[in-house]
């Protein structure tokens, strides 16, 4: 049972940063229409911020991550200037591109002034013992600031005009801009959001793992299993598949080895695009 | 002139009266069929040529490497634009293709110290095109979940070989058989160069190439006018594989030892992608144009720069400034110079 538990444990922090990766992804395919490459170099990036903050001027991670989101928006600011204004109507494959890209450029500042040794954070690995399993204590704040950021992120496209707007676009973009919904703007704001979210996920990666500049560009294909397996369209299908990938790593890299679990999430990929083409959600793209 | 008078060739005599009429460009050009290999062709591969010609008589190791990538990279490129270009597939199989044949070189290479360094390459080619025969399911997934799909395969593939793999994430060490200021590795890269350049000739030449360019405008229309889409699609993924899998048994056999990170390395597609892009996506002479540039302005930048996050930094920046401002790339520069903004308005004010 205490096993069963330790699983669960060791797969909270990995479901956050999943969740986040992905559900900024679904937003960008979604509404952008632009898979896009560079989402974890900016989860890269705000872990990075974190780290600068915690290290120059003494302070919590919890507080750097104000500092992380505030670069994660104007990551996304880029992102609208570089690749989705001038790209909004070339070919995808341009679009991707496009965002490799701007991965590059990131990963590239911040080898520059980090260097590609790892980092973490001293002292941030500490646990405390629940129902006979250790839950570290970096995994309730990664959950409950990720469950935050998430929901925030759902009052916003459920109950507010700007929200109404995004999913407007993203069910159909021609419809959208005739009944006066600006998809320039909306487009702008969906960068924003998906910045925002993103850089989120690097309190995740600097409080669990050792920051490297290719560490984000490594997650993000996690974040693409979540995104093929779950579909477009749903947002708490992306929330639910993240935490079974994430359950899932763990408990294989638990029981049989730390390569099967690296593995899982391809398999599951590759297992679930054969049968079902294009995801499981309902087909949008 | 009232009479056009026909050129008085032997070869064109009056055909007689019953015979269908023969497409005359057969005896203006005796050495290509349908325009295969045809005069791109021969340019292409004389100008590669020539550049081993002077690299070899120059003797100089650091232009030996520099030819050695910019062969490799123009067959991942040649290669991608058959399937990515022509078919408008985005496939990031490349580094499948490398990674599985210079594992086979590898491992053959260290059973058989001996053996003929073609003979592996051709057993390394025969791999790769059984394996991406293999993959061929991964077409049922379309758009940008096929990308994301081979995407999958190649980072599984690291990751698998890296885990489970002959020598895990250390690699193999092997004798280097074939450094790359070595002759016969240039030669041999060189024949592999030329031979996938004529595949893409063929499929930019035949009908082949004529459904191909119909799948990447409107997939689903092109089916229902009789294209078999499917079948194309495989036979155009699977005619690239043979000579990324060769060049990987190359390229091991010119390294001490490889490992997975390097010869599974995804920036072996992006590489193939930005080089095609750069030159001019769905020509002859595109991937083999950016791949030239791209590969000297790497090595430039290199010399210049030394720190490798600058180096990155610039890469990157390169590959936004030549997406956003040449989408058709260096061979499509003129249209898109007349298209831009700025060209009609100053071509209006000029006509008012």
């Amino acid at each position: 049972m205490s096993t069963a538990i330790q699983v669960f444990f060791n797969s909270l922090s990995t479901a956050a940063i999943y969740a986040m990766l992905a559900i900024g992804l679904t937003i960008f395919l979604g509404t952008l229409r632009i898979l896009n490459f560079a989402q974890g170099d900016f989860a890269t990036a705000g872990g990075y911020t974190i780290f600068a903050v915690v290290t120059a001027f003494g302070l919590s991670p919890y507080l750097g991550v104000i500092a992380a989101m505030v670069v994660g928006a104007a990551l996304g600011a880029l992102f609208f200037a570089t690749v989705q204004s001038p790209l909004r109507a070339a070919p995808q494959i341009n679009q991707l591109l496009a965002t490799f890209g701007l991965a590059l450029i990131i990963e590239g500042i911040l080898q520059f002034l980090f260097t590609a040794t790892p980092k973490s954070i001293p002292g941030s690995h500490g646990s405390i013992e629940v129902l006979g399993a250790y839950l570290p204590t970096a995994s309730i704040v990664d959950v409950v600031f990720a469950a935050v950021l998430i929901s925030a992120l759902f009052l916003l496209l459920q109950r507010t005009n700007l929200g109404r707007g995004i999913r407007a676009v993203s069910q159909n973009a021609i419809g959208a801009s005739l009944v006066g919904v600006n998809p320039r703007y909306v487009s702008f704001i969906v960068c924003v959001i998906g910045g925002v979210l993103s850089a989120g996920a690097g309190l995740v990666l600097v409080t669990t793992l050792f920051l490297t500049p290719t560490i984000g560009f490594e997650q993000i294909f996690k974040g693409f299993t979540v995104v093929v397996v779950a579909g477009l369209g749903n947002l708490y299908r992306v929330l639910i598949v993240a935490a079974l990938l994430a359950l899932t790593e763990s408990a294989t890299s638990y029981f049989i080895s730390e390569g099967i679990g690296q593995l899982a999430g391809f398999v599951i990929i590759v297992a679930i695009l054969l049968v079902r083409p294009t995801g499981l959600g309902r087909v949008t793209a | 002139m009232t009479v056009a008078t026909p050129p008085t060739d032997a070869s064109r005599a009056e055909p007689p009266p019953n015979e269908p009429q023969r497409a005359p460009a057969r005896s203006r050009r005796p050495w290509s069929s349908a325009g295969i290999p045809g005069a791109p062709w021969l340019v292409s591969v004389a100008g590669m040529a020539v550049a081993v010609a002077v690299v070899i008589a120059t003797g100089r190791p650091d232009y030996a490497q520099l030819l050695f990538q910019v062969l490799l990279t123009t067959t991942f490129a040649v290669t991608w634009n058959i399937i990515g270009g022509l078919g408008g597939q985005h496939s990031f199989a490349q580094p499948i293709f490398f990674g599985t044949g210079a594992y086979f070189g590898a491992l053959m290479l260290m059973r058989w110290p001996g053996a003929s360094l073609a003979l592996v390459m051709l057993g390394s080619g025969v791999v790769a095109a059984l394996f991406a025969a293999v993959l061929t399911p991964c077409f049922r997934a379309r758009g940008p979940y096929f990308a994301i799909l081979t995407v999958a395969v190649a980072e599984g593939l690291r990751i698998a070989t890296s885990s489970f793999g002959p020598g895990r994430t250390a690699g193999l060490y092997l004798p280097i058989k074939a450094s790359p200021d070595d002759p016969t590795t240039l030669l041999l890269a060189l024949c592999t160069v030329a031979l996938a350049l004529l595949t893409f000739r063929v499929f930019e030449r035949t009908v082949m190439g004529v459904g191909l360019r119909m799948v990447d405008v409107d997939e689903d229309a092109a089916a229902a006018i009789g294209v078999p889409t499917l079948r194309l699609k495989i036979v155009a993924f699977i005619a690239g594989a043979p000579f990324c899998g060769a060049l990987g048994a190359l390229f091991a056999a010119s390294q001490t030892f490889i490992d997975p990170n390097t010869v599974f390395n995804l920036n072996i597609a992006v590489t193939a992608i930005l080089a095609t892009l750069l030159g001019g996506i769905g020509t002859f002479w595109g991937p083999v144009i950016g791949s030239v540039v791209w590969e000297l302005l790497s090595f430039q930048l290199r010399d210049w720069l030394q720190q490798p996050g600058i180096i990155l930094v610039v890469n990157g920046v390169i590959l936004l400034l030549v997406i956003d401002l040449m989408p058709r790339g260096l061979f499509g520069i003129g249209a898109t110079v007349r298209q831009s903004r700025f060209f009609r308005a100053t071509r209006q004010a000029g006509q008012s």
